[in-house]
């Protein structure tokens, strides 16, 4: 039986999630210390505010999240939220559909540099929508991000790029069949019947490659400069892609095709570039 | 007239292959800038524009543009850089080593066609009067 902690006023049900005990608290009683004890119990705590909730809870490593009806990619990444202990922002429906991925989420390992992923998260967001809107000639939406690497329940597709120069990092797109298959067609304007295997996994290569390269050239904060390498595609189960567990890493998650697709990014600042830009 | 695109992804190759011949132009076809070299002398007489990705394996666009530019047989051959990002630097590095024109990714048929016309359609419109 899995505990959830959701602070809240709703009455918001969960019986789409089998197994589970939910344990209401209303928000004016986040800081009481008789559900301290239930926090502590809790395998996630859900929030859907967080003023003045976010200071009031008192944890072990359980993870952390808001559920926000309609998150805009300008929510992703904000530190002072990560700061505050949040592992990330999602939908309720986000919620259902990589529960068992949230509940492996650990506290912010507060020990790491987040400063300059988190700084790229946003426009990185914005950049994915913005490539995959013109690609896919469909609904993009943000749905949230997260503190950690997660995928999508029937992702299988993937490709990767590494960034180099004032950072060093990599970003990780990660898309199931229906959807690599509707953004290859979008991309080489065909019909889906005309695409073969080896296209799809061009395809997405192609949408990591067209969002680094987007993500180059917006304005964030840093104005740290970096260049990107070549993609390099691979198949989720032939190469064991699902689980990641280091630290660093930060996940948007994005509504595509009516399915959920993934960019995970990590990235750090470079003591000493050696590279000349 | 020939059009010579230089782009390691297959599918970006068919759709610009696809504007092209649209246009009436002939399409060659090279997945990394080596063959786009290769293809280039080979076919040199013909070849009036190159759309050179940037980022590719082997030999990279900005390579490619830098070692046509230094021949002078090369010089009639106009160079249209189609590429993934729009870093003003990255800009003006190319438009200095002698590219005529920059298009970001994604782009449109529509503005790649206008793009192409405008580089070479009125030569092709005169050679076909």
């Amino acid at each position: 039986m899995k505990k959830i902690s959701y602070i809240t006023n709703s009455q918001e049900s969960f019986d789409y999630l089998a197994d589970t005990e939910v344990t209401r608290i209303p928000i004016a009683k986040a800081g009481d210390s008789d559900f301290q004890a239930v926090f502590e119990k809790s395998d996630i705590i859900l929030i859907d505010q967080t003023d003045p909730v976010l200071a009031e809870i008192k944890r072990d490593n359980q993870p952390l999240l808001l559920l926000c009806d309609d998150p805009h990619f300008a929510d992703c990444g904000r530190s002072e939220l990560v700061s505050a202990g949040l592992n990330g922002i999602v939908t309720k429906e986000t919620f259902r559909l990589f529960f068992n991925q949230l509940l492996m989420l650990k506290a912010v390992d507060t020990s790491y540099d987040w400063e300059v992923v988190l700084s790229m998260v946003s426009p990185f967001a914005q950049a994915a929508c913005e490539v995959l809107a013109t690609t896919a000639s469909t609904r993009i939406k943000v749905l949230g991000f997260v503190i950690g690497y997660i995928i999508p329940p029937e992702g299988e597709l993937g490709s990767s790029m590494h960034f180099y120069g004032d950072i060093e990092g990599e970003a990780v797109a990660i898309f199931n069949i229906h959807q690599a298959r509707k953004l290859a067609a979008g991309i080489a304007i065909c019909s889906e019947s005309d695409l073969v295997d080896e296209d799809l996994l061009d395809g997405v290569s192609e949408i990591i490659n067209q969002v680094s390269g987007r993500m180059r050239s917006m304005e964030w904060s840093n104005n740290l400069r970096f260049n990107i390498g070549l993609p390099n595609d691979f198949h989720l189960a032939k190469n064991n892609q699902a689980i990641n567990n280091s630290s660093g890493w930060v996940t948007i998650l994005i509504e595509c095709h009516s399915q959920i697709c993934t960019v995970s990014l990590k990235a750090s600042k470079v003591a000493n570039p050696a590279v000349s830009l | 007239m020939k059009i010579l695109i230089a782009e390691d992804s297959k599918l970006i190759r068919r759709a610009i292959s696809k504007c092209v011949e649209s246009l009436g132009f002939e399409c060659l076809q090279a997945a990394n800038g080596a063959e786009c070299l290769a293809e280039l002398e080979k076919e040199l007489s013909d070849i009036k524009l190159m759309i050179l990705d940037w980022n590719m394996p082997v030999l990279d666009g900005f390579e490619v543009l830098e070692r046509v530019r230094a021949k002078a047989q090369y010089d009639g051959v106009k160079i249209l850089m189609a590429t993934s990002d729009g870093v003003e630097d990255d800009v003006v590095a190319a438009v200095k080593a002698g590219a005529d024109s920059y298009l970001v990714k994604p782009f449109s048929q529509e503005k790649l066609s206008k793009r192409i016309m405008d580089m070479v359609g009125q030569e092709e419109v005169s050679n076909k009067n």
